[in-house]
Order: C-alpha cells, then sequence, then structure tokens
C-alpha cells in the first residue's frame, strides 16, 4: 500500500512538471504578447524593445523556463507582468472564492445525483427514471454560459430572489453554484443510475431479499454500497471539470475566482499569472485523483489485495 | 465578452491555456496621449444635470473589465485611471464641456514665453486624506517618484521632457523643460501624475496602490480583489477643480465601483438596480433603455484617433495606394457605425476625432462617401479586371486578402458588412478572427494586411504614435506608413507652442492621411453610460471617464 502511494505520487509529480512544460511553451507559441497588450493600455511612449527585455521577454524560451522552473521550485511563482503583484499572492486572494464555488458545486451535484440516480433506478423504466433522464441529459448538455445568463433573468430579474453577480454571503452562491453543478449533476445522475441498477441485478442482492431483509436496507445497506467506487472516481474527475467551468461561470456571475482572473490572464498573455494558475490547477487536480486512488483501497477490499499483492 | 468553449477533462490543461475572452467594447488601442495649450478642443460631453443637486446617498457603478493597482504612477490599466480620479486630483484637467486645458488641483498655471518653465499654483490648505499636507514640496516629490527607476512607472515618459522639478515657496511649483514640449501640459492632466501623499507612499511602499492616499473628493474606503472598490466622499474636500464652478466636497456619500466582465450581467445588474451605471452598456439594448423611463442613456465621447481601418502600406494589396483609396469609396461608414456600433458615436473624416486640438473639419468634411462607380473605376484604372466569380484579378492574382478582427457580435458584425460592401466593388475579404492579445500584437508588429484599430487620446500627438516612421515596430503604426514629410510635420508640431500655429501643421498633416490613406477612419467613438434615472450630474472628460465630484443622486 505504500509503496502503491509512493509510486502513484511519483506519477504526479510528473504530470505536473508536464503540464508546466506544456503550458508555458503554449503560451509562447500562441500568437500575442504580454508586451503589446500592456502598451495598449495608454504608457505609449514606451518602447516595445525596452520592455520585452525588461521582462526576460527577449531570451529563449529555454533560458525562460529554466529560470522560472528554477525559482518555482523555491516556491516563487514570479510576479504578474500586468498587476504587478508576487502571483502567489494573488492566487491566495482569489483561491478562497473558487474553493468555495466548486466545493459548493460538487457538494450539489453529488448530493442531488446520488439521490436522483438512486430514484431513477429503483423506479426504472417508470415516469421518474424518464424524467431523471431526460434532466440529466440537459444538465451535461446545456453550456453554462446560456444556463447562467437564464438563471440571472429568471431568478435574479423576473422574481428578484436571489443577487445576480459578485460574491457576497450565501445567497450570492446560490446561482453560480447551480450553475457550476449542471454538468457534475447529469454526469453523477446517470452513474449512479446505471450502477445501482446492476448492483440490484446481483445475486447477492437477491439473496438479501431473500433473507428477508427490507427494501430500504437492500438498497442502502448493499446496493449503493457497491455503486460507491464508481461514484468516487467520477467526483474526483469532476473537479477537474468544475475548475474548468468555475471559468466560464466565475465570469458570468462576476465571481471573484481564480477562474476570471484567469481569463484575464490569458487574454492579456500574463505569463506568469497564467503559469501560476494552471499549475496550481494542475496539482489540485492531480492530488483529488491521488486521493480517489488511494481511497479505493480504502473502499475496496479487493482493490487493497490487488496492491499488495502487486507490490 | 465571447467564450471560446472550455471542454473535456483529459485535456484540460490545454483547453485552460486556449480559454479566452475578446472585450468587443472598448476594442484596441488606447492611451492617454499627451497634450497642449489648446485654443479648442470641445471633448463634448454628455451631461445630465436637471433639479438641485441633493446631497447623501451611495451609487454603484460596473465597469466591464477590472483595474490593477490604484497607484497612479504604477498603475498601467485604463479603468484604475477611472477609479483613481475619484481618489486623486490631476494638477490640470480638461474642461468637460469645452476639452479645453484649465486648471484642476493647481488653481492656475503659466507657461514662460519660449514655453521651456511651467509654473503651476496651488491652492493653500489642501491636504492629503491622511492629513498630510500637499504642498509644493508634495507635489514635487510626487513627481520625482514616477521618474524612480526603482518603480518602473510606465508614465515615466511622460515627464520625460522635464529637466527639472522644483518647490519654489510653500504652494509654486516650477518645472523646467529641456525644450518646448507641446504634449506635455496635456501629460499634467493625465491622473498618473496626481499628487500622491508622502506620508502614506513612505508607511506602505509597494503596497500603497493597495491603500490609496490623495487629495480627491472620495477617499479610499475598501476594496475586495477581483470585485469592487469603494470610495467614500472626503468631507473636508474644499479644492474641487475651478471648472465645477461648486465649492465644499461632493454630493455622494459613497461610490462603489465593481468589475462585472460579462455584458449581459451588467445589463441585468442594472435592470434590478443592483448598479445605477453600468459602463459599456449592450449596443443592441440602447435603444430599449433609451425609451424607458426608468433608465437613462448617456454617451461619452471619447477622443483621439477614431475608429479606423488599418490599410497595411507595406502589405499586399495596400502597398498600391490606388487600392487604399478605393477602399475609402467602397465602404459605407454610416452603415457599419449604425448596425455594428448601435449608432453611438458618429461618423468620422479625419484621423482626429472633432474637438481635438488642431481637428480639421475641412478634411472631416471632405472624407469620400461611398461611391461604388468610382471605386470600381479607380481599380479599373489600376489594372484590375473582373475575374472568375466577379472576383478582380490582375497578372494571375486575384483581389482577395483578410480583415484581421476579434471574436465578439460589433466585430464580426464590422466584418460582415465590410465584407458585404467590398464584395460590390469586386474585393473577396475574408475575416480572421484573433483574440484580442493576438490583434494587439498583428498592429503592433505591422503584420495585419488589414485591421482596424481607435486609439484614445486628448492631444494630437496622437498623430506621432500612429503615423510617424519612429512608431513603426515600437508604438502603433499598424499601417507601416513611412513619409518624411509627415515625420517633420508631427516632429515640428511637438515643440511648437503656439496652439493656432501648432493646429496648422496637424492640419497639414491630417491631409497627408486623408491622400495617402493608411488609415480610413470611420467612426468617432462614444462610449455609451447606462444609468438608472435617479443618478444625476455625471460629467465626462475626454477619456469618457468622470471625477464623481458633481454626481449626485435622488
Amino acid at each position: 500500500m505504500a509503496a502503491y502511494a509512493i509510486r502513484r505520487l511519483g506519477l504526479s509529480a510528473i504530470v505536473v512538471v508536464g503540464v508546466s512544460i506544456a503550458v508555458f511553451m503554449m503560451l509562447r507559441l500562441v500568437p500575442g504578447d504580454p508586451v503589446s497588450v500592456m502598451l495598449s493600455q495608454g504608457s505609449t511612449a514606451q518602447d516595445a524593445a525596452a520592455l520585452k527585455h525588461e521582462l526576460g521577454l527577449d531570451r529563449s524560451v529555454f533560458a525562460q523556463y529554466e529560470r522560472y522552473a528554477g525559482n518555482a521550485l523555491t516556491g516563487d511563482l514570479g510576479t504578474s507582468i500586468r498587476l504587478h503583484e508576487p502571483v502567489a499572492r494573488l492566487i491566495g486572494q482569489r483561491l478562497p472564492a473558487t474553493l468555495e464555488l466548486t466545493v459548493a458545486s460538487l457538494a450539489l451535484a453529488t448530493a442531488l445525483g446520488v439521490l436522483f440516480g438512486t430514484l431513477s433506478a429503483v423506479r426504472h423504466g417508470r415516469l421518474t427514471d424518464h424524467l431523471v433522464r431526460v434532466g440529466s441529459l440537459a444538465g451535461v448538455s446545456l453550456p453554462s454560459f446560456w444556463l447562467g445568463l437564464m438563471l440571472i433573468l429568471l431568478f435574479g430579474v423576473e422574481l428578484g430572489v436571489l443577487p445576480i453577480a459578485g460574491r457576497d454571503g450565501l445567497a450570492s452562491l446560490v446561482l453560480p453554484a447551480v450553475t457550476l453543478a449542471m454538468v457534475p449533476l447529469g454526469i453523477i445522475t446517470r452513474m449512479v443510475r446505471s450502477s445501482v441498477l446492476d448492483a440490484l441485478r446481483e445475486d447477492y442482492i437477491r439473496t438479501a431479499r431473500a433473507k428477508g431483509l427490507g427494501a430500504a436496507r437492500t438498497l442502502f445497506g448493499h446496493a449503493l454500497r457497491n455503486s460507491l467506487i464508481p461514484l468516487v472516481t467520477v467526483v474526483g474527475v469532476q473537479f477537474g471539470t468544475l475548475l474548468g467551468g468555475a471559468i466560464i461561470v466565475e465570469t458570468v456571475f462576476a465571481w471573484p475566482g481564480v477562474g476570471s482572473l484567469l481569463i484575464d490572464a490569458v487574454s492579456a498573455r500574463d505569463f506568469p499569472l497564467v503559469q501560476g494558475i494552471i499549475l496550481m490547477i494542475a496539482l489540485g487536480f492531480v492530488l483529488v485523483n491521488l486521493a480517489v486512488d488511494l481511497l479505493y483501497a480504502v473502499l475496496d477490499p479487493r482493490i487493497r489485495d490487488s496492491m499488495e499483492t502487486a507490490s | 465578452m465571447r467564450f471560446v468553449k472550455t471542454t473535456g477533462a483529459a485535456a484540460f490543461a490545454a483547453a485552460l491555456a486556449a480559454a479566452v475572452v475578446a472585450c468587443g467594447s472598448s476594442g484596441s488601442a488606447g492611451s492617454a496621449g499627451s497634450g497642449a495649450a489648446s485654443t479648442e478642443s470641445a471633448t463634448a460631453v454628455a451631461t445630465e444635470s436637471e433639479g438641485t443637486p441633493k446631497d447623501g446617498g451611495s451609487l454603484t457603478f460596473a465597469l466591464n473589465a477590472g483595474w490593477d493597482t490604484l497607484d497612479p504612477a504604477v498603475s498601467a490599466f485604463t479603468f484604475a485611471r477611472q477609479i483613481m480620479l475619484f481618489m486623486f486630483d490631476p494638477l490640470l484637467r480638461h474642461d468637460p464641456k469645452t476639452g479645453k486645458i484649465v486648471p484642476g488641483l493647481a488653481k492656475s498655471y503659466d507657461v514662460s514665453a519660449d514655453g521651456k518653465t511651467i509654473t503651476l499654483e496651488l491652492p493653500p490648505g489642501v491636504k492629503f486624506h491622511d492629513g498630510t499636507d500637499c504642498d509644493a514640496d508634495a507635489v514635487v516629490a510626487s513627481l520625482e517618484r514616477v521618474t524612480d527607476p526603482d518603480l518602473k512607472s510606465p508614465w515615466a515618459s511622460l515627464l520625460a521632457p522635464v529637466d527639472r522639478i522644483s518647490a519654489d515657496g510653500a504652494t509654486t511649483i516650477k518645472i523646467t523643460l529641456k525644450g518646448p514640449s507641446a504634449p506635455f501640459l496635456d501629460a499634467l492632466t493625465q491622473v498618473n501624475l496626481a499628487p500622491v501623499s508622502p506620508t502614506a507612499v513612505k508607511q506602505e511602499g509597494k503596497d500603497f496602490g493597495a491603500h490609496p492616499v490623495g487629495t480627491g473628493p472620495f477617499k479610499f474606503s475598501e476594496q475586495t480583489a477581483g470585485q469592487s472598490v469603494t470610495v467614500v466622499r472626503n468631507p473636508d474636500y474644499a479644492w474641487p477643480a475651478p471648472f465645477h464652478d461648486a465649492t465644499g466636497p461632493a454630493h455622494l456619500d459613497k461610490i462603489t465601483v465593481r468589475d462585472v466582465a460579462e455584458d449581459a450581467t451588467r445589463m441585468s445588474l442594472l435592470k434590478t438596480g443592483e448598479i445605477d451605471i453600468a459602463y459599456q452598456a449592450l449596443a443592441s439594448q440602447l435603444s430599449a433603455l433609451k425609451a424607458n423611463p426608468k433608465f437613462r442613456v448617456l454617451l461619452a465621447p471619447r477622443s483621439g484617433m477614431p475608429r479606423s481601418l488599418v490599410l497595411n502600406t507595406k502589405l499586399f494589396p495596400f502597398s498600391d495606394p490606388k487600392l487604399r483609396e478605393a477602399i475609402t469609396y467602397a465602404i459605407d461608414k454610416q452603415q457599419i457605425v449604425d448596425t455594428a456600433w448601435g449608432g453611438a458615436g458618429s461618423v468620422a473624416g479625419s484621423v482626429l476625432t472633432p474637438g481635438m486640438p488642431g481637428f480639421s473639419s475641412a478634411v472631416a468634411e471632405a472624407a469620400p462617401k461611398r461611391d461604388v462607380a468610382k471605386a470600381k473605376q479607380i481599380l479599373a484604372a489600376a489594372g484590375w479586371t473582373p475575374g472568375s466569380g466577379g472576383v478582380l484579378t490582375k497578372d494571375g492574382k486575384k483581389l482577395s486578402f483578410s480583415f484581421v478582427t476579434q471574436p465578439g457580435t460589433t466585430f464580426q458584425l464590422e466584418g460582415q458588412l465590410l465584407q458585404a460592401q467590398l464584395k460590390e466593388v469586386g474585393i473577396d475579404l475574408k475575416i480572421a478572427s484573433k483574440e484580442q492579445a493576438a490583434v494587439l500584437a498583428d498592429l503592433q508588429g505591422g503584420k495585419a494586411p488589414f485591421t482596424d484599430m481607435l486609439f484614445a487620446a486628448t492631444d494630437p500627438d496622437v498623430m506621432y504614435t500612429v503615423l510617424a516612421t519612429d512608431s513603426i515596430g515600437k508604438a502603433w503604426n499598424g499601417a507601416s506608413y513611412s513619409n518624411p514629410e509627415m515625420d517633420d510635420l508631427l516632429t515640428r508640431a511637438r515643440t511648437e507652442i503656439d496652439p493656432d500655429k501648432r493646429a496648422a501643421l496637424y492640419e497639414q498633416a491630417q491631409k497627408i492621411v486623408a491622400r495617402d490613406n493608411p488609415y480610413v477612419p470611420f467612426y468617432n467613438i462614444s462610449v455609451p453610460y447606462a444609468t438608472t434615472a435617479r443618478v444625476h450630474g455625471l460629467e465626462f472628460d475626454g477619456q469618457a471617464f468622470w471625477d464623481g465630484y458633481s454626481a449626485w443622486v435622488d
């Protein structure tokens, strides 16, 4: 188990380094550079070439990466080109808002997903099942910026019951969290539905019922519990999707998180800031998935055993 | 704002790095420029003031983009300037009604006959929000701070003409220039050169921008990163710029500025009254808002170089001046302004906006109107003959090229209109959409054959930035235009102190632009502000910003 954990940790480190290289190179391959964007903001007489030199952008990409990686290893993510502040501080300011949003969305999606999915499986083939299936398909398919704007119009403008934008208390969290939760909710619902359906067909369920166990205890104690493993995987993967989705949702709802910071950073070609945020997201994604893998072992003795055999 | 949709968890990093937005609103290059003691410059203004101003109340104002730091000397953001205008007093101002340079915090100014010495006179008793005296020494220290190499101020170049700055007594500042500089007075109107509290600068050091202290009508109260800034009334304010024609503190108790990038969200906030003022109201909603008594639409003209087509004089097909001339007859400016830009503003004829010092109404009026027959005739005379599909050809080469523009309804619509208009004369125009940063890089590097840009400025020296040979690759000469005659005129205009003589130089330069057509100006932009009906007294300057002093609410 320990050896497995260490191996997984090593692989995760490689992924993070890989992502940092890919992002670094991609940013410099995409047309546009921070200098022309900066100059467009008004300081006209400044010389583009001089500014590039000052920012170290006139060096080779490899020399730039070497310097960046060296600093990053010591925890220095650099200074934002356009915001003039340390990248770590900027991310620190915005991260709580993004975590609040993604955790709320994931909790919502998981709770409702398990509920709807189970309901749908139990009512297999009936109206409830059809409604849930159509609903989850819609959740996955609706573009979040459209959904967000529709929710704003309905609950903010027409009904006037919820704040439209900004981060100001729990009420302001509702619309962005619901919008962001839609895609994972659809995915989790469908996954729970099919895995509960599968479980309900298993022999041990029939045995449990034959032994006189009630429907509820069979469902919660046996069927649902065995559906947990795929659920954990899906929730882990959805965490990454949520961080990506947060970029759009945060912009629609003027939510002051890392996503909206990233959008601005990309459009201004603020290299250090984009690199820092992506690195942080990659790290978060990798850590969550590492946790998921390790959680498997805890949840499923078969996996634990196979790991021990393997190592 | 438009999104490139990002999907798929697997390729998430790649998708994130490619997620883009393009501000369809404020467009490409924007600059503060620098200015002159002008005879006239009517950066006309949308003012709305009815009834007697009332004191008290607060107001929320949503911008469509964020800001960096609120340290005037350090900030490079356009919108930071708007927020800082509430808290800092520029030494000189542009009168919102006439556009002329007038006293600001300095109650008077004087330019010596040789144009080399500028004397500013402060009113007595000016204090920063922290109680520190704003005397001549504080002003000198503030200006010297901008040129401090450690600070790396993006505004240091505004002070490049300066030889020496000194305090002469408690309230007099003398600025000696290396030589006469016509744009220098305009530089003093920039909020980026406004006095900052020396006490706070010493205390806060690099964090001054997080706790800004100025002399303005409002004091900094609080800031939430990425979300909002709140300023509250400065009760001790007794030095409003003379053009305000008022005394005492501002009317409003509090102004909250929010960053709401998504256009539709900003408009929704306005409808529910969560915000009172929306910067850059959606073009498509302007007429509905105007018709609704609960709202007002104010158009704030932004001076500088109008939105103009950029015809790259070094690239196919616009290296041929005849082709550039043909374009001026082929396009329908009015249609583009009305359809793509919601009619907010007017059709442009000269490379300077009306009211800018030196603006030539003669050149603007003589600008070609749409004449398809004439355009065809010019092209035929240049040897272009109709080929397959009605597209003109010459020496086996098709007259086909790309219009480089940004994603976003407005820009796409502009591209499609141009496409249809040019098709009528036999030109095959393709639309190449790039993200804003890429368009800017193309412009600056002179790589786009055909694109558009505007340049916000309050001084005609903006022409140097977009037309001088020296500006190719370095500044914003996106047309790669190089003409010694033009260089000479623009260089002389920089040192010509006499406003009339200076205007004559710019008149000549505008004539040359109209003859050579490296740029085809088509749209004098106005920033549409939408407000709720309770808001009054907004006065906009040439940068389409307001200082908050005269604003009040019901």
